[in-house]
């Protein structure tokens, strides 16, 4: 049954602890990032983060699934067929990091790491009832992985509870010399206090008549739960949330088009001509949206209505601990329901985009199931570099819930 | 195998993409009513990215793009007037260097070994200036 998930792609080591997301490299152990582009590609060398996690004593049980390149929201664009959810086999587990999520959910292995661009660790966690941290931009290493859009990628660990999520980033939260982007001043600095209660905000922009209903009464079971216990919700505002989709889709298509540039075939991998729809897509509207004549209209205000987003979230987090708010607006859907209108796809990730334009931490936790038996998860997300009070946060949430612990029927 | 070396462009000078062109939208820039990305321009953006798309591909791929840059268009009621652009969320980041210093890093044979092609220790690729293969 566990075969059946189609989580797994290459077998490392049946007594491993670790699932690695198919886009870090990994030395003498087939990379294919999803792609026909890289369907024989050995690397040469490990990433950071797995360098790092093996020097922890952590070993790598298998590398797992992924939408080719991690595009994708469900992981049906994977050229190795999409992985399935534990929960119900008809469902897809949320993507790109769909077999990293799978892997720890079905009990494949213990933990996983995965990467989340605009939500690619948060919805398959969300969909498969586990927990994973999106840290803050620049926390950890991206030297060693395969590359989609460098100022919002973020390195991701999943497991099955706060506790483990945090053990897996201390062992990797470093800065590394290969990644210009991890040497930030403040990294280890203590300007977050950790509380006996915390006062959260819940942005009215996410609570919408849009969001699933039984999403909007699981999230608001959640939030009673922890002010049953003193902490405090209060409603605020991120303006500019609408936008975030629409910010994400041509900044991180123009970023893809220039990481993609790189695959040629010659000095490793197979031509251009084994990129598949999705990539072709991205590569396309990218190339648009940063091209002469086109890039004030299209990049450059989105670059622009980015410095708006990001002002909202500073101005919340004046008022506010930590954000609450659903991962997904839906629980997890069917395969092949969202497969044809590429459009719809990426609305899946509205609530999960804007925190990497922001480059702020978001720790996706259970929240609960739907009457059909569905997962569905929720975030706590604060100000750049707070996963300290996230992970205190998750971990108070969690001595009072047990949804972490339940497991699927396989 | 059997496919060859697909060859890489190096010599090709894209051509820019201007508002004269016309190549992109079937009506005027700017106009509010939602655009449509032309089947020609979607080529010609794919020539620029050097990707091969099949016509089955484009006739695809055209209503799905020219649905997304419809969406992404909404981005025109926000007032960004006097607003800087963010490129990168780092925090008031300085330049990292180190020492000039020869340190440890792939060997010839590891950088070759996943090339289809090699020669004498080099990388091959098509031809920049002829067209010898």
């Amino acid at each position: 049954m566990k075969n059946n998930l189609n989580a797994v792609l290459t077998e490392v080591d049946k007594h491993g602890d670790l699932s690695v997301k198919d886009n870090y490299l990994t030395q003498g152990v087939r990379t294919t990032a999803g792609s026909r582009v890289l369907d024989n590609y050995i690397p040469q060398y490990s990433s950071t983060v797995v360098t790092r996690l093996q020097a922890a004593g952590h070993t790598i049980k298998a590398k797992v699934n992924l939408d080719a390149w991690a595009h994708g929201s469900s992981g049906e664009n994977s050229a190795f067929k999409p992985t399935k959810n534990p929960w119900n086999p008809k469902y897809t587990p949320g993507g790109s990091s769909s077999g990293s999520a799978v892997a720890v959910a079905a009990g494949l292995s213990a933990h996983a790491i995965g990467s989340d661009t605009g939500g690619s660790i948060r919805l398959p966690a969300s969909f498969t009832n586990t927990t994973a941290l999106k840290p803050t931009y620049g926390a950890l290493s991206r030297y060693g992985i395969v590359a989609m859009a460098s100022s919002l990628d973020c390195p991701s660990v999943l497991s099955t509870s706060v506790k483990e999520v945090k053990k897996l980033f201390s062992a990797t939260n470093h800065s590394d010399d290969k990644d210009a982007t991890s040497h930030s001043p403040l990294r280890n600095k203590s300007h977050v206090k950790k509380k006996t209660h915390y006062t959260f905000g819940l942005p009215k922009e996410y609570y919408t008549s849009a969001l699933d209903p039984e999403v909007t009464a699981l999230i608001k079971q959640a939030v009673t739960q922890l002010t049953d216990h003193g902490h405090t919700a209060i409603p605020i505002s991120l303006p500019h949330t609408k936008y975030g989709i629409a910010v994400y889709y041509l900044i991180q298509t123009t970023e893809v088009a220039s990481n993609l540039a790189r695959y040629d075939g010659i000095r490793y991998g197979n031509d251009r001509s084994h990129f598949a729809a999705e990539a072709e897509r991205r590569i396309i509207l990218g190339t648009f949206s940063s091209s002469a004549g086109y890039s004030d209209k299209y990049y450059e205000k989105a670059a622009q209505v980015r410095t708006l987003i990001i002002k909202d979230f500073d101005t919340a987090f004046t008022r506010v601990d930590a954000i609450l708010a659903p991962v997904s607006p839906t629980p997890p859907f069917k395969l092949g329901e969202k497969t044809a209108d590429p459009l719809q796809m990426y609305l899946s990730d509205a609530l999960t985009v804007n925190m990497n334009l922001a480059g702020i931490p978001a720790l996706a936790v259970p929240a609960g199931f739907t009457q059909n038996g569905l997962p569905v998860g929720m975030q706590f997300v604060g100000p750049r570099w707070s996963e300290s009070l996230l992970f205190d946060m998750g971990e108070k949430y969690q001595s009072i819930t047990d949804w972490h612990t339940r497991k699927p029927a396989i | 195998m059997g496919r060859g070396v697909k060859v890489v462009h190096f010599g090709r000078t894209p051509t820019k993409l201007t508002h004269r062109s016309g190549l992109l939208f079937n009506s005027a820039m700017k106009q509010k009513t939602s655009i449509k990305v032309n089947k020609q321009a979607l080529q010609h953006l794919a020539t620029l990215a050097n990707i091969d798309v099949s016509d089955s591909e484009l006739i695809k791929y055209q209503p799905q793009l020219s649905n997304i840059i419809s969406y992404v268009e909404q981005l025109d009621e926000v007032d960004t007037s006097g607003l800087q652009p963010t490129y990168q969320v780092l925090d008031d980041s300085t330049n990292v260097t180190r020492e000039d210093n020869v340190v440890k890093s792939l060997s010839q044979t590891q950088a070759l070994s996943q090339a289809k092609h090699t020669h004498d220790g080099y990388f091959v690729v098509k031809g920049v200036f002829s067209h010898e293969e």
